[in-house]
C-alpha cells in the first residue's frame, strides 16, 4: 500500500487501541483483529477525505464499533462454529483465572450493552461520546449501561475469586 | 447537557484489569498482512460494484462478479450462501428496539428475512445498507416484492422503504421516520427479521412499520425509488 499518505502510520499507531477495544467488545481476540481490519479497509478507501476532514481516528473507531457489533451475524453467515468446541480449558493460575471470567462476564451481556459499559466504564468514554460512537441517545446510553453494570456486577459477585487476591498475578 | 462522566463506575480494579487484558491481547497481534488482505477485498468490491446478481434458489444469492486479474478475466461469488442462522437469538430480541437490528445496517445481501418460518428470497424483501459511495450507509434501504408476498422482478414490483435516521439521503425521509403507535388496521404482514416483525397499514400506504419487543417505528416509503446513481 505505498503512497498512501500517512495510513500505513496512523494503523500502525492506532492498531492496538483499536484491537484493544474490539477485544472487549466481541470478546474474541481472533474476531476483534478481523474487525479491526475490516474498519482499517474502510478508512483506507476514505483515507483522504478522512483526512481533510481532520478526524480519521473518529471515523476509524466508530466503524470498528460497528465492525464488533455486527461480526456475529457476518459471522453466521459464513462460518459455522463448531458444536464440540465449547469452552477453552480453565488457566491453572488465579490471575489467569479471574482473567477468563471476567471475559466470561463480558461476553455474557448482549453485545449493545457490552459496548456501552466497554465504552463508558472500561474506556471511561462520556456518556456523549459513547452515544455517539454507538449511533444512539445519552439516554440510551445511561440506561443500558446501568443494567449492564447491574448485571456485570450481578455475575463478579457471584466469584467465588476476590479480585484482590489475584492482583498480585499480573506483571 | 450534562454528563455524569464518572458517576456509577464499575469497580476500578475491575476496570484496570480489562484494560489491561485488552492491551496485553492487542499486543500479540499485527495489522500486516492482514489489512493489506482486507483493503484488496474492498478494491475487489469496489471493482465489482458492476456485477451481476444470480440469484440460484429461494433464500440463496449469490452476487457473481466479473473482474480481471493479471489479464484474465475471471468471474468470483462475492456473497451466498444466505442461511436464516444470522440472526440474534431469542434472548437478545427481547432487549432490543428496532434501531439495534440495524446497528449497523448490513450491506448486500442484507439479512434473511422469514415468513411463516420459512426462509424469504432476498429478492421478496430485503433490507440492506444504503451504498457507501453514496455515503448513505447509515440507512436502511427495504424492498418488499409488491403485491405482497411476490418476488419482484422489476422496479414497478418494488416498494421501497426508507429508515434514514441521519437524512444521509434525504431531511424528507429522516422526517418521515417515526416512533408512533401501530395504527388501528396494521395487520402483520408474517415477515420476520428475528423478533422483529413487519406489519403495514391499508390507512397508510406511505409507511411500514417495524415493530419489535420494544418499539414501534415507521419508515416512510420512497416513491419514485431512491437510488445512488
Amino acid at each position: 500500500m505505498d503512497g498512501d499518505d500517512g495510513f500505513r502510520d496512523f494503523v500502525e499507531s492506532r492498531w492496538g487501541a483499536l484491537v484493544a477495544t474490539a477485544y472487549l467488545v466481541t470478546a474474541d481476540r481472533g474476531v476483534a483483529e478481523d474487525c479491526v481490519q475490516e474498519a482499517l479497509a474502510r478508512v483506507h478507501r476514505r483515507w483522504r477525505a478522512l483526512q481533510r476532514e481532520g478526524d480519521p481516528e473518529a471515523y476509524a473507531r466508530r466503524s470498528v464499533i460497528n465492525a464488533a457489533l455486527s461480526w456475529r451475524r457476518r459471522r453466521r453467515v459464513a462460518e459455522v462454529p463448531l458444536p464440540s468446541a465449547g469452552d477453552p480449558p480453565a488457566p491453572a493460575d488465579a490471575s489467569a483465572r479471574l482473567d477468563a471470567e471476567l471475559m466470561r462476564a463480558l461476553r455474557a451481556l448482549p453485545p449493545r450493552m457490552r459496548a456501552v459499559v466497554v465504552l463508558r466504564y472500561v474506556e471511561d468514554r462520556s456518556e456523549v461520546e459513547t452515544a455517539d460512537l454507538l449511533g444512539c441517545s445519552v439516554g440510551t446510553v445511561k440506561s443500558t449501561g446501568h443494567r449492564g453494570l447491574a448485571r456485570l456486577r450481578q455475575y463478579l459477585e457471584s466469584l467465588p475469586t476476590a479480585l484482590g487476591a489475584a492482583d498480585g498475578g499480573r506483571p | 447537557m450534562t454528563d455524569s462522566h464518572a458517576t456509577d463506575p464499575l469497580d476500578a480494579g475491575v476496570a484496570t484489569r480489562l484494560r489491561d487484558l485488552a492491551a496485553s491481547e492487542a499486543e500479540s497481534t499485527s495489522p500486516w498482512p492482514g489489512l493489506d488482505r482486507a483493503v484488496r477485498r474492498g478494491r475487489l468490491r469496489r471493482a465489482a460494484a458492476g456485477g451481476t446478481l444470480t440469484v440460484l434458489c429461494a433464500a440463496m444469492a449469490w452476487l457473481v462478479v466479473p473482474f480481471a486479474m493479471d489479464g484474465l478475466d475471471r468471474t468470483a461469488p462475492i456473497a451466498g450462501p444466505v442461511t436464516s442462522t444470522n440472526t440474534p437469538t431469542q434472548e437478545e430480541s427481547e432487549t432490543m428496539s428496532v434501531a439495534d437490528y440495524f446497528a449497523p445496517p448490513e450491506l448486500f445481501p442484507g439479512p434473511t428475512w422469514t415468513r411463516y418460518g420459512e426462509l424469504v428470497d432476498g429478492l421478496e424483501i430485503n433490507s440492506i445498507a444504503g451504498p457507501e459511495h453514496c455515503d448513505w450507509q447509515s440507512a436502511v434501504m427495504m424492498h418488499l416484492g409488491w403485491p405482497l408476498g411476490t418476488v419482484s422482478t422489476t422496479s414497478d414490483e418494488i416498494r421501497q422503504f426508507i429508515r434514514d435516521p441521519q437524512g444521509a439521503i434525504s431531511a424528507q425521509l429522516q422526517a418521515g421516520l417515526r416512533s408512533p403507535d401501530l395504527p388501528a388496521d396494521a395487520e402483520d404482514t408474517g415477515y420476520r427479521l428475528a423478533g422483529l416483525q413487519l406489519w403495514l397499514s391499508p390507512s397508510d400506504p406511505d409507511g411500514a412499520y417495524l415493530v419489535s419487543a420494544l418499539d414501534v417505528e415507521r419508515w416512510p416509503r420512497a416513491d419514485p425509488l431512491v437510488a445512488c446513481g
